[in-house]
């Protein structure tokens, strides 16, 4: 999983009432957009306006399998960004499942299941 | 074979049982845990657990030592949905109108969450939906205790027998809709606040005998309102509105 991190210098801007060129992206790690009307890829010194949408759009979908997570065995997710989309299944049939997540950011979705392999509701 | 080799033999076998159940209980014993911490807004997350013995961390958490079960920001979703028994949740939600869907089926469940008890978010225009079907359940929900739960709208919907249930809420405009059917069923209901106010109420529509009702109204400048219908034998319920006043109780 890719972590992003991204900055957008900023300038004062005075009085527009439309979306106005407010500075640009200045450093950037994994995969981000630009939603303005249509989306644009996030590259280094793209212009950002003030009505841009910065999203950082990241998805995850992670299936442990097998018969013993067992003592030791884990998944441990630190994410920071919003609009992510998090699937996480665990399903190990006779021991401990176990998952730590730490997430950072607005919207998006997240789904846990640990299902023993049985028969899960699903998200 | 004489006398000493059946004693040695029944022996065995009683070590080998021993051995083969003791095995079995604990290969079924799958105990899965999640540790989460959400802060942001317009999130939809939706835990789900499946079989016994499982925990999502939260306050004072045990098993494995889990803490943090965090919930934090406004106008996100939550989506908690434990199927089997001996499962056991521990929240701490800080959340401003949040929707809520909290589901348990199996027996002897805990659910023990609090929402917002330092008033960062204050814990207004909520939407929790507690939807519980089985027995000898625990459920305590304690929302916006120092905050007001201003129009949180709250439905229980209880289907089983032997279970608890514990609620305090500061009930500003909040509405509490419980709807049990069991039972042996025990509910202890505490409103505070100042303002219970237009629109806020508790509702309470019961069936099944043995019940234990206690529900304390005490919204200190304006009306308390409880509608209970409950259709059952035995049991107690007591009802007091004190505006905060001394009462003598039940």
């Amino acid at each position: 999983m890719a972590l992003m991190v991204l900055f957008v210098l900023t300038k004062t801007t005075k009085g527009h009432l439309q979306a106005a060129d407010i500075g640009s992206i200045s450093e950037l790690n994994g995969y981000a957009k630009v939603v303005r009307g249509k989306e644009l890829g996030a590259e280094l010194n793209l212009g950002i306006e003030s009505l841009d949408n910065v999203r950082s759009d990241n998805t995850v979908t992670y299936t442990g399998t097998g018969v013993n997570a067992s003592s030791g065995g884990y998944m441990w997710l630190d994410h920071t960004g919003g609009s992510r989309t998090i699937n996480i299944t665990q399903a190990s049939t006779l021991n401990n499942d176990w998952v730590k997540i730490t997430s950072n950011g607005s919207n998006g979705t997240f789904c846990v299941d640990q299902n023993d392999q049985g028969t899960a509701t699903g998200c | 074979m004489n006398k000493e080799d059946n004693s040695l033999l029944i022996l065995s076998v009683v070590v080998v049982l021993y051995l083969y159940i003791g095995g079995a209980s604990q290969l079924l014993a799958a105990d899965n845990e999640i540790w989460m911490d959400q802060s942001g807004a317009t999130a939809n997350i939706d835990l789900e657990q499946q079989g016994g013995s499982n925990l999502i961390g939260g306050v004072g958490s045990v098993p494995g030592t889990l803490t943090d079960f965090d919930f934090i920001g406004t106008t996100n979703t939550l989506d908690i949905n434990q199927i089997g028994a001996s499962n056991l949740w521990k929240g701490d939600i800080t959340a401003d109108s949040y929707t809520g869907f909290f589901q348990f089926t199996g027996n002897s469940n805990v659910m023990n969450v609090v929402t917002d008890t330092t008033n960062t978010y204050s814990a207004d225009s909520s939407n929790v939906n507690i939807a519980v079907t089985g027995a000898s359940n625990t459920l305590t929900l304690n929302q916006a205790t120092t905050a007001a739960a201003g129009t949180l709208d709250l439905d229980w919907i209880i289907q089983g027998s032997n279970n608890t249930i514990t609620s305090s809420i500061n009930i500003n405009q909040a509405t509490n809709y419980m709807d049990i059917d069991g039972s042996d069923n025990t509910v202890t209901y505490t409103g505070t606040g100042v303002n219970a106010s237009s629109g806020g109420y508790m509702w309470l529509d019961h069936t099944g005998g043995s019940r234990t009702l206690n529900i304390t109204q005490a919204s200190t400048l304006n009306n308390d309102w409880v509608k209970i219908t409950s259709n059952g034998s035995n049991g107690t319920f007591c009802v007091d509105q004190n505006d905060q006043g001394t009462s003598t109780g039940c």
